[in-house]
C-alpha cells in the first residue's frame, strides 16, 4: 500500500520542499515560521519594562548597569503553525482514471509531510458528510507513519457534504493554514465554508482535484448514468449538444467556485488527475 | 384517392414492430459516474433550452412510425383519380404534324405532347388497355389494346414528328370505329390539332405557345422568254407587321436577297426576275429563326421537259385535234387509218374508231370508239345510256355529268383495266396499264356525244393527258411532304430510281407495274431517274412542306376561344391526367429521414 502511495524517491523530494506561510502565528510551540508575537527567541526584536511575573531569565543586565532600570529584551518568537488537511473521501473521490482517492491521498500525504518536516503541527481531516477519521497535532516526521497508515486504511463512502463538515470542525488552535481537497460534488454554499474558515483565521488552499472523465466525458452510446455515491441515475442518450452542454456546465461550475475564492483571497489550485503527483504538490507549495 | 397496392398496407405491422423495438432500445447501458451533480444541470440546461427534449426520444420513434407509414402508402401506390381514369380502355393521339415541331413552349410541342403522354400513361390504373394512335399525314396504330405500359412508352418514345399536316378526320373515324366497338373508352388527344368525335367527349390536351412564325407559303415558277420568274409568297402568323428577310437560292447558291414588309396575319407576293431558265432547283429561305423553323424553306423544281409526241389515228376528228393542241407540251400529229407503217416512235397514240391488230409498244393508248380486237372485248352497243360518276382522276375538276352520250358501246373491263365510265348497261369507259403500257378505251365515238359542246371536255382531255403521257408535270412538281406520288414512267423504261435531298437512291421500278412513292418525308430536291435503251433520263420534283396547314401557330387560339364561347358538347376538354402520388410520397419519405438524420445528430 506504501508502495501505491508513495516511494523513498517521491519521500525524497519532498524534503525538499517546505511550506513557509505568510501569516505569523499568535500562540503555540516553537516552530519553523516568524511570529507577530514577542518572546524568547534569538532574533532581537523591542525593550520593555519590567513588571512583575516577568521571567528573571529575560531581564538584560547589561542595560540595567547603563540606566539602572530593569529592561525585558523581546525576541521575535518563531512558532509552529498549525495545517489542517480536509481530504473529502466521499464515495465520488474513489472514480476517474487515474483515479481521484489516489491522487488525493497521495497530495494530502506530501503536503502532511512537509509540514511535519517545517516543524509544523498537522491534523489530517478525512470528511465525508460527516468527519469519518482523522489524525490531530501531529508533530515531526515520525508522525508521519500516522498519517500514513491513515491514509491507507481510507474507506472511500458516503455523501459528500464537505462544506457543513468543515463549517462545523473545532479548530482547536487559532490562525492556522486549512487546505481542502475534494470534487466539490455537493450541494450547499461553497461561502459558507469559506466564511467559517476565514473567522477561524485560516489561510485557505482550495485544491479541486477532477478525473480526465468529468472534465471531458466520453460517452458514444445511450447510458444509465448512476450516481457512484447515491444509486441514483439519469438516462441520456450521447449526442454533440450534450458534451456541449456538459461543457458549459463544467465550465461554469469551475469558473464559480474560482471566482468565489478569489474575491475571498482564497488560493484556488486546479488539480487534474493525470497531473504527477510531484507537479500537485508543487502546484500548492509554490502558491504558499 | 385510390391505391393501386392494397396489399402494401400489410406493411403497416411495421409500425407496432418500431413502437417493441424503442421499447427494447429503451434499456440503457449502466455507466457508474462519480456524481450526478453536474449531469442533473446538464440535463437541465437541455431542457430549458429545447423544451421539446422530453419528447426528443419519442421523437425519433415517431418520426420513424411517419416514414413506415408513408413507406406503406407509397408501395399501395396512391392514385388521385381523374375524371375517367377509371376507364378500361383509354385511346390516346398523338399529333405529328408539323406544326409540332414548333419550339414556342421551350422543347418541341412534339416532345411536350409526348412527355404529357408518357405521363398520362404512367398514372393509368395498372390494366388499363391504351391505344396508341399517331396522327399524321397517315393515321397508324402503334399500339392496340395493350396494358403493357413499358412497351407503350416505349412506342411512345420512338414516334417522331413528321412534316406533314395532321388527317383529323382520319383520326377522327378511325377513333369513332374504335369507340364503336368499345364503349366508354376515354379519348385523350395530345398536340394542336383538336380531334371532334360526335357524342364523344374528347380530352385535348392542347399544347401551344402562340409562337411567333413566319413561312414560305408559296412557291412557284413560270418560263419567259426573259428567264424564269419566280413567285414566293411570304406569311407573317405573328401577332405584328413585319420586315422578313427572304433569300432566293438557285442550285444552291444566293440569287438574291430581300427583305419583305408582311403585316401581321398577312401574305406577301414576292417577285424574283431574271432566273435563268438552265436550272433545276429554286429554293426561297426565311433568314431568321422562329417557332417553327422548318417552313421557313420552299423549294420549287425545274424540269427542262421535252415536247411529247402524240399520234393521233382517226378518219377526221376536229374535236380531239383542237383539245390536243391546246395541251402544253404535246405535240400532234395526225394520220389516217392505212399508214400503219408510221405508228411508232410516238409518246402517244390515239386510235379513233380504229384499234390495229398490231398495236404500237412504244408509246401510251388512248382508243375511242374501238371496233372487235385483241386486246380486250367489245359486248355490244347501247343508246342514250345513263351514266354514272365513278369519282374517277379523269372526272377531276369536273361538277356534275351534264353531258350525254347517244350511243356508245359496251366494254369488258379486262383484268388490267379499271372501270371509268359505267353505264346502267356496263362500262363505257376503262383505264389500265397492259404491258407497261398506260391504256384508256371509251366506247363511244366523241361526235355520237355532246362532250365537246360542253366545257367539261378539255378538263376530261387535260386529265386523260395527265394520266396518259409519262411524267406528268402537273402534279408532281410541288408534293407536300409524306404524300404518295404515283409516278407515270415511260413504256420503255427499264429501272427507275429515286434520289432524295438527302443523297439516298430509291429503286422504284422494276417490279411493274410501280408502287406508289412515299418516302416524302424529306423537303428538299428529289430526282426520278429513268433507264432506258434510249439512255438515262431526269425528272425533277421538289417536296415541301405544308406550310399553308401547318404554319399558322396560333390557330389553336382559335380553338381555345371557341372553346370558351361555346362550351359544346363535343368541345375538347382538357386533359385530366389523375394524379400518381407515389413519386410525392417517396420524396416526402427522404425528407423524413433527413430530419431524423437532423435530429439524431443536432438536437441533442
Amino acid at each position: 500500500m506504501k508502495s501505491e502511495l508513495f516511494d523513498s524517491d517521491f519521500l525524497r523530494k519532498l524534503e525538499q520542499l517546505v511550506i513557509t506561510s505568510k501569516i505569523t502565528l499568535a500562540a503555540g510551540a516553537s516552530g519553523n515560521r516568524k511570529s507577530r508575537a514577542k518572546g524568547s527567541s534569538v532574533e532581537f526584536s523591542d525593550y520593555r519594562e519590567y513588571s512583575i511575573g516577568d521571567d528573571f531569565k529575560r531581564i538584560d543586565w547589561n542595560a540595567y548597569g547603563r540606566f539602572e532600570k530593569l529592561f525585558i529584551k523581546l525576541f521575535m518568537e518563531e512558532r509552529e503553525a498549525p495545517v489542517h488537511i480536509f481530504l473529502d473521501n466521499s464515495k465520488s473521490m474513489d472514480w476517474g482514471e487515474p483515479n481521484k482517492s489516489i491522487a488525493s491521498r497521495r497530495l494530502a500525504a506530501a503536503l502532511g509531510y512537509i509540514s511535519l518536516c517545517s516543524y509544523d503541527r498537522v491534523s489530517l481531516v478525512c470528511l465525508n458528510s460527516i468527519v469519518d477519521k482523522y489524525k490531530s497535532d501531529l508533530r515531526g516526521k515520525n508522525s508521519f507513519s500516522r498519517i500514513q497508515s491513515l491514509l491507507e486504511t481510507l474507506d472511500y463512502s458516503g455523501t459528500t457534504d464537505i462544506y457543513n463538515t468543515i463549517s462545523k470542525y473545532n479548530f482547536k488552535s487559532g490562525r492556522g493554514i486549512s487546505i481542502i481537497i475534494s470534487d466539490f460534488f455537493t450541494k450547499g454554499n461553497f461561502l459558507d465554508m469559506i466564511n467559517y474558515l476565514q473567522f477561524k483565521k485560516q489561510e485557505i488552499y482550495v485544491c479541486h482535484m477532477l478525473a480526465p472523465e468529468e472534465i471531458t466525458p466520453e460517452i458514444g452510446m445511450s447510458l444509465r448514468l448512476i450516481d457512484s455515491e447515491t444509486g441514483e441515475f439519469r438516462d441520456v442518450t450521447s449526442s454533440p449538444e450534450l458534451i456541449k452542454t456538459y461543457r458549459k456546465v463544467y465550465n461554469s461550475f469551475k469558473t464559480n467556485i474560482e471566482d468565489l475564492c478569489a474575491v475571498r483571497g482564497v488560493n484556488y489550485i486546479f488539480m487534474d488527475t493525470s497531473f504527477p503527483a510531484e507537479k500537485m504538490v508543487r502546484m500548492v507549495v509554490d502558491r504558499v | 384517392m385510390t391505391f393501386y397496392s392494397p396489399w402494401a398496407f400489410l406493411g403497416l405491422i411495421t409500425i407496432p414492430i418500431i413502437i417493441i423495438l424503442y421499447l427494447l432500445k429503451q434499456r440503457h447501458k449502466d455507466y457508474t459516474v462519480s456524481s450526478l451533480f453536474l449531469w442533473e444541470e446538464v440535463l437541465k440546461d437541455l431542457e430549458a433550452n429545447a423544451p421539446w427534449q422530453k419528447l426528443k426520444r419519442n421523437l425519433l420513434m415517431i418520426l420513424q412510425i411517419i416514414a413506415a407509414l408513408l413507406l406503406v402508402i407509397a408501395l399501395a401506390r396512391p392514385f388521385i383519380n381523374a375524371v375517367g381514369s377509371g376507364a378500361e380502355h383509354v385511346i390516346i393521339a398523338l399529333d405529328t404534324s408539323l406544326s409540332t415541331k414548333a419550339t414556342d413552349v421551350g422543347i418541341s410541342r412534339f416532345d411536350e405532347a409526348k412527355s404529357r403522354a408518357e405521363q398520362l400513361i404512367g398514372n393509368l390504373k395498372p390494366g388499363t388497355k391504351v391505344t396508341l394512335i399517331s396522327v399524321g399525314k397517315s393515321v397508324t396504330i402503334e399500339e392496340n389494346l395493350s396494358s403493357n405500359k413499358g412497351s407503350l412508352l416505349d412506342k411512345l418514345n420512338k414516334l417522331k414528328a413528321s412534316n406533314s399536316v395532321s388527317n383529323t378526320e382520319d383520326a377522327e373515324s378511325l377513333i369513332a370505329s374504335i369507340l364503336k366497338q368499345y364503349q366508354g373508352t376515354r379519348v385523350v388527344v395530345f398536340g394542336d390539332s383538336p380531334i371532334n368525335i360526335p357524342g364523344t367527349e374528347v380530352e385535348f390536351s392542347y399544347i401551344s405557345n402562340n409562337g411567333d412564325n413566319f413561312a414560305v407559303t408559296t412557291m412557284s415558277h413560270a418560263k419567259t422568254e426573259k428567264g424564269i420568274t419566280v413567285l414566293t409568297g411570304i406569311s407573317n402568323y405573328s401577332n405584328a407587321d413585319a420586315s422578313v428577310p427572304v433569300s432566293l437560292y438557285v442550285d444552291g447558291e444566293v440569287f438574291d436577297a430581300r427583305n419583305v414588309e408582311v403585316k401581321k396575319g398577312e401574305t406577301a407576293n414576292v417577285y424574283w426576275n431574271g432566273v435563268l431558265s438552265d436550272i433545276k432547283l429554286i429554293e426561297a429561305r426565311i433568314d431568321i429563326k422562329d417557332a417553327l423553323n422548318e417552313d421557313n424553306r420552299a423549294f420549287n423544281a425545274v424540269n427542262n421537259n421535252k415536247e411529247y409526241k402524240a399520234l393521233l389515228v382517226t378518219e377526221g376528228n376536229v374535236f380531239i385535234e383542237k383539245v390536243a393542241a391546246l395541251y402544253s407540251g404535246v405535240e400532234l400529229y395526225k394520220t389516217g387509218y392505212e399508214n400503219s407503217d408510221e405508228w411508232k416512235g410516238y409518246d402517244l397514240y390515239i386510235f379513233d374508231g380504229i384499234l390495229p391488230d398490231k398495236i404500237p409498244d412504244d408509246g401510251n393508248i388512248m382508243v375511242f370508239n374501238p371496233p372487235k380486237n385483241k386486246m380486250f372485248e367489245v359486248l355490244g352497243e347501247v343508246e342514250t345510256p345513263v351514266v354514272e360518276d365513278l369519282g374517277e382522276d379523269i372526272f377531276k375538276y369536273v361538277e356534275g355529268f351534264d353531258f350525254s352520250i347517244g350511243k356508245t358501246k359496251i366494254l369488258k373491263v379486262p383484268s388490267w383495266g379499271r372501270e371509268i365510265l359505267r353505264l346502267k348497261d356496263g362500262t363505257a369507259a376503262f383505264a389500265g396499264v397492259h404491258e407497261n403500257m398506260r391504256v384508256m378505251v371509251f366506247g363511244f365515238d366523241i361526235h355520237n356525244t355532246d362532250i365537246p359542246l360542253t366545257p367539261v371536255f378539255p378538263i376530261i382531255m387535260a386529265n386523260s393527258m395527265d394520266w396518259l403521257l409519262p411524267q406528268s408535270v402537273n402534279n408532281a412538281e410541288n408534293v407536300y411532304a409524306d404524300e404518295g406520288i404515283e409516278f407515270n414512267i415511260g413504256p420503255k423504261t427499264e429501272e427507275a430510281f429515286i434520289e432524295t435531298p438527302s443523297g439516298e437512291e430509291v429503286q422504284i421500278a422494276p417490279p411493274f407495274p410501280i408502287r406508289v412513292f412515299d418516302k416524302t418525308d424529306e423537303p428538299g430536291l428529289y430526282t426520278l431517274r429513268q433507264k432506258s435503251e434510249d439512255g438515262e433520263q431526269e425528272f425533277y420534283f421538289t417536296v415541301n412542306v405544308p406550310s399553308q396547314r401547318e404554319s399558322n401557330l396560333m390557330k389553336g387560339a382559335e380553338v381555345e376561344n371557341q372553346n370558351e364561347d361555346t362550351d359544346g358538347e363535343n368541345t375538347p376538354k382538357p386533359v385530366n391526367t389523375g394524379m400518381n402520388l407515389q413519386t410525392i410520397f417517396l420524396w416526402l419519405i427522404l425528407i423524413v429521414l433527413l430530419i431524423e438524420w437532423w435530429v439524431y445528430t443536432n438536437a441533442v
